[in-house]
């Protein structure tokens, strides 16, 4: 990542691929913001409001067969801080 | 005759927020048969799983070691926390909150989380308390609960002075269920979504406090609504909270005038908190023994971050901050073109976004904005409701047989509340399922259903489409119930909302059970939109979150009191009683609050 992606980082995209989406419509129930939408004569997901997109990727995670993507989301393996003590500030060890 | 196929069982748990999961895997150490139900998926939706992610504000943003006793711990939340409602605390919860949050923010090292008290660090950026409900919801699936996802709540099913259990229809087939239970958690969470500008999931409709005010319970204080001031009304862009990222604490709000107006909003003259300590009486004598709390002058300078140039965290002063920013727009010195102010990013290093996972969804939310060169325009929305169903210490209702958790109920703001209440709605509802029995005749359940079920044969209007009533609700509450109140403005949400009841509500149609589901939360948002404008104009003054401009004081003398909104011959009817001060008392005066007169 350069200086000219954090100023202007690519564009968010949410993607669903249709040979593998099964209409369970689980992306619609995992949206907090109605990106997707049903369309129910043609047992198919729209992508109704991508400007809406959080990157939450909440929709990935709950579509069952990989079909949904978020082009364009910085992920990042954050590290996990390791366990505190009762006052906050001291780590616990574990024992040698 | 309607449909209903029926469930039994000991406790049902209605919502999967964090007050909802915890009271579920609580109430299962008591008693064997707990379904836990949700109208979409497991957590999802939950405004738990886009919440900071810190349960403990006492914890994790100031460490325990800070804070001498439990009573200093109580006291500060008592007169300031995250939103400041000031003074209408119920205090007794407080103290609670104050004394069980450590214990039951490390017992969830227990259910698989990896790190609850500082889940800041690691949380995937956009959604920081997945990384708490997460875990939880992994457990929950694992564990013997019986859970049904997709599965929408309509009514709690009374009789007499009990309620036992709850009705609702399945999302994917339209079938009725009756679950008859002994004991009922209900755990719905809040409102957030009744406003245009807001920062809830869109399932977050209030549909608890609509199910609870049907029933007869008593709702109170609902006429606090939380607004967080860093909500993004840049359009284009998703609105959303702007993360309190390193980037954004060196952002520097301004008006149209490129003036920073926030110093004429928040108190500098001293700690935000010791103000408020001095206002008590034993003010001084208590300033002296809260040693956690240090005092520091404001700098007042652009240069430095938020919570030096303001001598006080964020948190803290977040009510100042937007009241501030529509009192501008109010003032005409806001944005032409969207109601709203400038957040002026300029002189902030790059690097800044990348420090912690919030940066990084900061810079997502900016995507195609560029931020270095033109200002994101900003103006608070709704984050939830301060108010809800009245329970007492062990979340017990004024009916038998319902508990209630979380954001549903009053006084809880946090994720901090939802938490310690949760695992006490479970402890009490597994307690109480333990020694009762459940016993329903069907006919009552058959009364629920039929005015959904009426629905589906309605013809398919514009006028009923669940979709259109939702937003003619979210602009007459954004144009007159917004930050910003005076008793005009009140008079035509209400005559606005009345309107919408007359004509839209009838034609309110539904041909799958997903849009019956939003017919249904369009019908809630309208009842409690109600409730939010008809209480806002009993209250006249000026406290915390809401703000009357024709009332510009904070009337310690008249207002330390508690809304009540009941039923009665099926009229809403809003009443007040004086609010109990058992731990702080408050002294009887006015107290001006800055900014709002010129």
């Amino acid at each position: 990542m350069n200086e000219k992606s954090w100023v202007k980082p690519d564009a968010i995209e949410p993607t669903i691929d249709e040979t593998k989406c099964i209409f369970c419509m689980n992306c619609f129930e995992a949206c907090p913001q109605e990106v997707y939408d049903i369309d129910y004569e043609n047992k198919k997901m729209l992508i109704v409001n991508p400007n809406e997109c959080l990157v939450c990727l909440h929709c990935e995670e709950a579509c069952p067969t990989n079909a949904v993507f978020i082009k364009g989301a910085i992920r990042i393996k954050w590290k996990i801080p390791p366990r505190e003590s009762m006052w906050g500030t001291v780590a616990i060890k574990p024992p040698e | 005759m309607n449909d209903i196929s029926i469930v039994e069982v000991d406790v049902l748990v209605i919502g999967s927020g964090i007050a909802g999961l915890r009271a579920a895997i609580q109430a299962r150490k008591y008693v064997s048969k707990v379904l836990l139900v949700d109208k979409t998926l497991f957590g999802r939706q939950s405004l738990s799983s886009m919440s900071g992610g810190t349960i403990g504000i006492v914890t994790g943003y100031w460490s325990l070691s800070q804070w001498q006793s439990v009573d200093e711990m109580a006291a500060w939340h008592i007169l300031g926390n995250a939103f400041s409602v000031t003074g209408v605390r119920e205090q007794r919860l407080e103290y609670i909150a104050a004394k069980e949050v450590v214990v039951c923010q490390d017992e969830l090292y227990e259910y698989g989380v990896a790190n609850p008290r500082s889940t800041k660090d690691y949380a995937v950026p956009g959604r920081p308390g997945w990384a708490i409900i997460g875990p939880l919801v992994e457990y929950i699936k694992k564990s013997d609960i019986q859970k049904i996802e997709k599965f929408m709540i309509t009514d709690l099913i009374r009789k007499g002075d009990y309620i036992f259990g709850a009705i609702g229809f399945d999302i994917d087939t339209g079938k009725w269920i009756a679950v008859k239970a002994k004991a009922t958690v209900l755990a719905t969470g809040g409102a957030g979504e009744v406003y245009q500008r807001n920062n809830t999931p869109v399932r977050a409709t209030g549909d608890g406090y609509a199910m609870a005010f049907r029933a007869g319970l008593q709702l109170s204080m609902m006429e606090f609504v939380l607004f967080d001031a860093w909500i993004c009304a840049e359009p284009g862009l998703p609105q959303f909270w702007i993360p309190p990222s390193y980037a954004r604490t060196l952002g520097v709000v301004r008006n149209n005038k490129g003036d920073p107006f926030l110093k004429n909003y928040i108190p500098t003259t001293t700690n935000f908190v010791h103000k408020e300590l001095r206002n008590l009486e034993w003010g001084e004598e208590l300033v002296k023994r809260f040693k956690g709390i240090v005092e520091k002058p404001a700098t007042l300078d652009i240069n430095d971050p938020f919570h030096v140039r303001f001598g006080t965290p964020v948190i803290d002063i977040v009510d100042c901050i937007s009241r501030g920013m529509a009192m501008e727009v109010e003032r005409g010195r806001g944005d032409s073109e969207v109601p709203s102010v400038y957040l002026d990013f300029s002189k902030v290093p790059a690097e800044a976004w990348l420090k912690e996972p919030k940066g990084v969804q900061g810079l997502h939310l900016l995507r195609n904005h560029d931020w270095k060169n033109r200002p994101v325009r900003m103006f608070p929305g709704a984050l939830g409701n301060f108010g809800g169903v009245v329970i007492d210490e062990n979340c017990a209702t004024s009916l038998k047989g319902l508990y209630a958790a979380g954001e549903v109920t009053y006084d809880v703001d946090s994720l901090r509340h939802s938490n310690v209440f949760g695992v006490r709605a479970g402890d009490s509802a597994g307690m109480y399922a333990l020694k009762v029995e459940s016993k329903v005749e069907d006919d009552t359940i058959d009364n629920l259903v039929d005015p959904w079920e009426a629905m589906k044969k309605r013809e398919h209007t514009t006028d009923g489409d669940p979709r259109e009533v939702k937003k003619k609700i979210k602009k007459v509450m954004q144009d007159y119930a917004s930050v910003i109140k005076t008793e005009e403005k009140l008079r035509k949400a209400i005559i606005g909302l009345d309107k919408i009841k007359e004509e839209n509500l009838p034609k309110l149609w539904a041909q799958y059970p997903r849009q019956l589901r939003e017919a249904l939360e369009a019908w809630n948002m309208l009842h409690v939109g109600e409730m939010i404008a008809k209480c806002a104009l009993l209250r006249r003054e000026t406290r915390g979150t809401f703000n009357r401009l024709d009332y510009p004081k904070r009337d310690d003398i008249a207002w330390i009191r508690k809304s009540f909104i009941v039923l009665v011959d099926g009229d809403m009817k809003i009443t007040s009683e004086p609010l109990d001060q058992p731990l702080i008392r408050f002294k009887l005066q006015l107290v001006p609050v800055k900014g709002m007169e010129e």
